[in-house]
């Protein structure tokens, strides 16, 4: 099972992925990309959306809607890739439940291994 | 809105892609991002995505893999050719010689994302139109320099 940070990090990335096949720009240049594959992005992001908590979810979406993603990396154990701004010392990779957000941007942290 | 010859740099220009297959030239293209290798798989797996959902191969041998990561700081422009050319499911089912992969954070101000996307497309029109040999050129510098003043034509 997939940890709640990784989750949001692939829910991100169906958003702007959804987004990015909405746009008239995207559109124009790529053509209309298959009813059938929007929908079946936009049920794998209800279906991860049903696995996230509530109160960790709207987190998601304020974030999203206020800085248009949510989810950054953390980058040699001790960086946001959002904002670059060095984590605390001694910063350590949240439970599986839960999250651990950027003291400086906000962003929730996504550890790589 | 500056040109997109402006996003090419020789460091992000490969003469003579090795890989075989679709997998291979996708991963040899992130190769040359100055980024960490873990965050090259991240990255990786976000393009092979985009690839399921249409091959970005739009034909006459030219493909336009893109996708925007979180690992990604900065929109990168990647230029790869390849000799033999890549069989990439392209839509007319040729082989692709020439690679353009655009990668961008997932918020970019102003969208330069979207809008560098149709201009690398504008760009590929301008070489099928002119018949552009690019499969002969030896360095990077000279392909930047056959591509930006197509660019400017
Ligand atoms: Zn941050």
């Amino acid at each position: 099972m997939d940890s709640l940070s990784k989750k949001l990090l692939v829910l991100q990335d169906i958003e702007l992925k959804l987004r990015d096949l909405r746009d008239p720009r995207y559109i124009e240049t790529f053509g209309k990309v298959d009813e059938e594959r929007i929908k079946a992005l936009e049920e794998a992001k209800k279906k991860l959306e049903a696995e996230i908590p509530k109160d960790k979810l709207n987190l998601f979406k304020s974030l999203m809607k206020m800085h248009g993603r949510a989810v950054a990396i953390v980058i040699e154990g001790d960086t946001c890739s959002n904002c670059f701004a060095k984590l605390p010392v001694g910063i350590q990779p949240p439970g599986p439940d839960e999250i651990v957000q950027c003291n400086i941007c906000g962003l929730i942290l996504y550890f790589d291994n | 809105m500056s040109a997109l010859s402006e996003l090419m740099n020789p460091k992000r220009v490969k003469i003579g892609l090795q890989a075989k297959d679709k997998e291979g030239v996708l991963r040899e293209l992130v190769d040359l991002l100055d980024i960490p290798e873990e965050n090259k798989e991240i990255l990786l797996e976000a393009l092979k995505r985009r690839e399921e959902l249409g091959s970005t191969g739009i034909g006459r041998g030219i493909a336009i893999p893109h996708s925007r990561s979180t690992v990604i700081d900065n929109l990168y422009l990647v230029i790869g050719v390849s000799k033999e050319g890549v069989d990439f499911d392209a839509v007319d089912g040729r082989p692709v010689h020439i690679f353009f992969l655009l990668v961008a954070p997932p918020n970019d101000p102003g969208s330069r994302y979207l809008i560098y996307l149709g201009r690398v497309a504008q760009l590929a029109k301008k070489i099928v139109e002119n018949n552009v040999d690019y499969l002969s050129v030896e360095s990077p510098e000279e392909l930047i320099e056959l591509l930006s003043s197509l660019e400017k034509e």
